[in-house]
């Protein structure tokens, strides 16, 4: 006979016994006399804790049965008039509103779990309710945060979670946070990009023909770096590993516009094709991690010398997985930037691993953690010293060095006599 | 508690359940029990219902729409049940089961509570039927008892007939349910236990004849007693488990409800001499029992318990004697 439900009998008002026949029940995934039981243990026990565990156990199996949302609210809200100081109910009600696409609930609910003065998860006889930690109500808060209207605090809150808990996440929770960090990205354009325009704008680096600038197109003023480093350099080289939209933040475009050659790849159909019927120079739609780049810059470039390279595909492992392909024993590079995409690097390694590889392969890193904006460091740029000019290289390497280089304050400033 | 006082005197209890994706509704309940005459075969009859009750017994965490209710998917109004005809082995291990397959009979529902409900077996001339109450045939929810033959074909359990049962006179009262089939009479129930009311259907006619209404020459009770499991016919007397319900609302003025069973006896004339005490088989207020069998040296008594679960409970003949006297 089985045993919980003889325990049962022998004492029907046991709060155990209602709990372990409940348990009974659910793991043979038959809700309904569980709910019977679990409601009983709640009911019998002078335990709030089992209690509380009983109730959202009731929500578990009226979830599992489906449709039955109104009476999931309830229960959970019994569950929080019971036991307003734990943090369960609150992560499972941000998600239950979540789920009905209640922004504004999942966000208040979130909040307040994350106000409890303390958001550790309690101890249950059973399980936990998938609740493990706080970071999962900063996750709640972060996707509720996004639809309820509130980009910047969601970019935020999955940026702690990547700072704070990085390596305390579970593998769920680990991937869907570098994947809502890679989609929420550094922002919308104007808050992400910083780019000059002659009429608004000076230059903090001058280089020669820049007078002649009336604009350009990268996303942090990637190719006016390049141009400064390079003294405005007309008919220089460049391969662009991630070569993106033709124009849109594209490092090339203005260098294409000077005279440049160079090749670019793009994994990306779409993208690749734009590039080849809106620009000069040529991209190869391809998988940049499966390229013979000894053969491809045999084929393309006449001596070993490139003027610039730029690495920047997403995400952070696939950028540094490029860039050990290669061959920096038989090219030189004068100018790279590479997009270490920190500030989504769930791992928070590949800043630092690309960093000794670059130096050990003979580059100096000028300007570290290039953002367009506090908390969104993702790119470094590098030179290589004995390829440029002694004048520049003394200017570059002057500069004072900073934790983050935000490309508003670094390469440009805002023209002071504007319209006066 | 009838199931404590089994198992301490040499009883068994297993649930009722089976594979959950081999279910239609969530919840299994009100299972009725009958051993053929034919083989011993034991078969069990389970309620399949669409909902889960809630029922807050001590109100510490009612539902916010009161202690008691029906939960049912929120796009579905209806309280549904399906029937599954179970077969047991001689452990009361459930060895086979279908659902009764109704399509040949049924029609469009006309109300919310739909199908066959709290059906009880009973072999009939030689054929196997379930009978229970049906409210879904009339857009105000009019119960009657029906008479459903059920019969086994090409690995299918099928509803062959369908019989609606008239309440007797002019067939005018709004609910008829819960009547006891009277296992060695055919066609034959006890309506109601107080008075106690004997009513044969003729299913050649469809018509329905009250045949006995006593009046309690041997034994004045003035509990409302209700109906519950078959009748059987045990030593002598017609013996049956019947159930009282006491509905009051809460200080809110919602619904609640408190069930009790009892045994009661009568003589070969249908004159009822015993009721026992009330009791309860599981300590829960709702319970219902629509099934009891004779088999060796127990009585094999089914009940549902909060509508959510479903027991057989085999209950030595000896402990009879510790609730009626008629039995000790």
């Amino acid at each position: 006979m089985n045993k919980e439900l003889i325990d049962y009998i022998q004492d029907t008002e046991s709060d155990i016994a209602n709990f372990n026949l409940a348990v009974w029940y659910e793991n043979q995934n038959h809700f309904s006399p569980a709910c019977s039981y679990y409601l009983r243990c709640a009911e019998t026990t002078k335990n709030d804790s089992l209690a509380y565990e009983c109730l959202l156990h009731l929500y578990v199996c009226n979830k599992q049965l489906s449709n039955r949302d109104y009476t999931c609210e309830n229960l959970l809200k019994s569950a929080l008039n019971l036991s307003p100081q734990k943090p369960e109910t609150y992560f499972l009600l941000s998600q239950f509103y979540e789920r009905k696409s209640n922004w504004m609930d999942s966000y208040l609910y979130s909040s307040l779990g994350l106000n409890l003065p303390n958001c550790e998860p309690s101890i249950f006889k059973k399980d936990n309710f998938g609740y493990e930690s706080k970071y999962m109500l900063i996750f709640q808060k972060a996707v509720a945060s996004w639809w309820y209207g509130k980009p910047k605090e969601a970019r935020m809150l999955f940026r702690k979670i990547k700072d704070e808990y990085g390596d305390k996440l579970n593998e769920h929770y680990f991937k869907l946070t570098e994947k809502n960090l890679i989609a929420l990205g550094s922002g919308p354009d104007w808050e992400s990009s910083v780019r000059y325009n002659k009429s608004e704008f000076d230059l903090r680096f001058y280089f020669d023909g820049c007078e002649d600038i009336e604009n350009n197109f990268s996303q942090v003023c990637q190719d006016l770096f390049v141009l400064s480093a390079l003294n405005g350099k007309k008919n220089g080289s460049y391969l662009e590993i991630g070569a993106a939209h033709s124009f849109h933040n594209s490092n090339t475009a203005l260098l294409e516009r000077l005279g440049w050659s160079g090749v670019g790849i793009e994994i990306n159909p779409e993208l690749a094709s734009m590039h080849n019927k809106e620009r000069k120079n040529k991209v190869l739609c391809e998988n940049a991690l499966k390229i013979d780049y000894e053969k491809l810059l045999e084929e393309n470039f006449k001596n070993n010398i490139i003027d610039y390279l730029q690495v920047d595909i997403e995400p952070s492992q696939n950028t540094f997985e490029a860039l050990l392909l290669i061959p920096f024993d038989k090219y030189k590079f004068r100018v790279i930037t590479y997009e270490h995409d920190h500030y989504v690097d769930m791992t928070r390694s590949y800043r630092e691993k690309s960093r000794r590889y670059l130096r050990n392969m003979g580059y100096t890193l000028l300007f570290n953690d290039i953002a367009p904006n506090e908390g969104c460091s993702f790119e470094d740029w590098w030179i290589r010293e004995e390829l440029i000019e002694e004048s520049i290289l003394k200017n570059l390497l002057s500069q004072p060095k900073k934790e983050i280089n935000l490309a508003k304050d670094l390469m440009i400033r805002q023209k002071s006599s504007k319209g006066s | 508690m009838l199931c404590k006082t089994s198992l301490d005197m040499g009883g068994f209890i297993r649930p009722l359940i089976l594979p959950i994706d081999s279910i239609i509704g969530p919840s299994l309940s009100n299972p009725t029990v009958l051993v053929s005459k034919k083989n011993n075969e034991i078969f069990v009859n389970l309620r399949n219902l669409n909902y889960v009750l809630y029922h807050s017994e001590k109100g510490v965490f009612e539902h916010s729409w009161g202690p008691l209710c029906y939960l049912h998917q929120e796009n579905d109004q209806r309280l549904a049940t399906n029937n599954i005809l179970c077969k047991l082995d001689s452990n009361f291990d459930i060895v086979s089961h279908k659902i009764i397959d109704t399509s040949l009979l049924d029609e469009t529902p006309l109300w919310e509570f739909v199908g066959l409900e709290d059906g009880r077996l009973v072999e009939w001339d030689d054929k196997l039927f379930l009978s229970g109450v049906r409210r879904d045939t009339t857009p105000n929810g009019v119960g009657r008892m029906e008479l459903s033959e059920i019969v086994c074909k090409k690995n299918k359990i099928l509803e062959k007939s369908r019989l609606r049962i008239p309440a007797p006179g002019n067939d005018s009262s709004y609910c008829e349910k819960n009547w006891m089939p009277v296992l060695n009479k055919k066609y034959t129930y006890i309506k109601w236990t107080n008075p106690t009311e004997v009513v044969e259907f003729n299913p050649t006619n469809k018509t329905s004849e009250t045949i006995i209404i006593t009046d309690q020459k041997k034994l004045k009770t003035n509990l409302d007693l209700r109906g519950g499991s078959q009748v059987l016919f045990l030593n002598g007397y017609y013996l049956a488990i019947v159930h009282e319900v006491y509905l009051y609302n809460s200080e809110a003025g919602r619904k609640n409800a408190d069930y009790n069973h009892r045994f009661v006896v009568w003589d070969k004339n249908f004159e009822l001499i015993e009721v026992s005490d009330a009791f309860k088989f599981m300590n829960a207020k709702i319970e219902f029992c629509c099934g009891m069998a004779e088999f060796n040296d127990k009585l094999l008594i089914t009940f549902g318990f909060q509508d959510n679960a479903a027991y057989i409970l085999g209950m030595p003949k000896n402990v009879l004697g510790r609730f009626i006297k008629s039995y000790e």
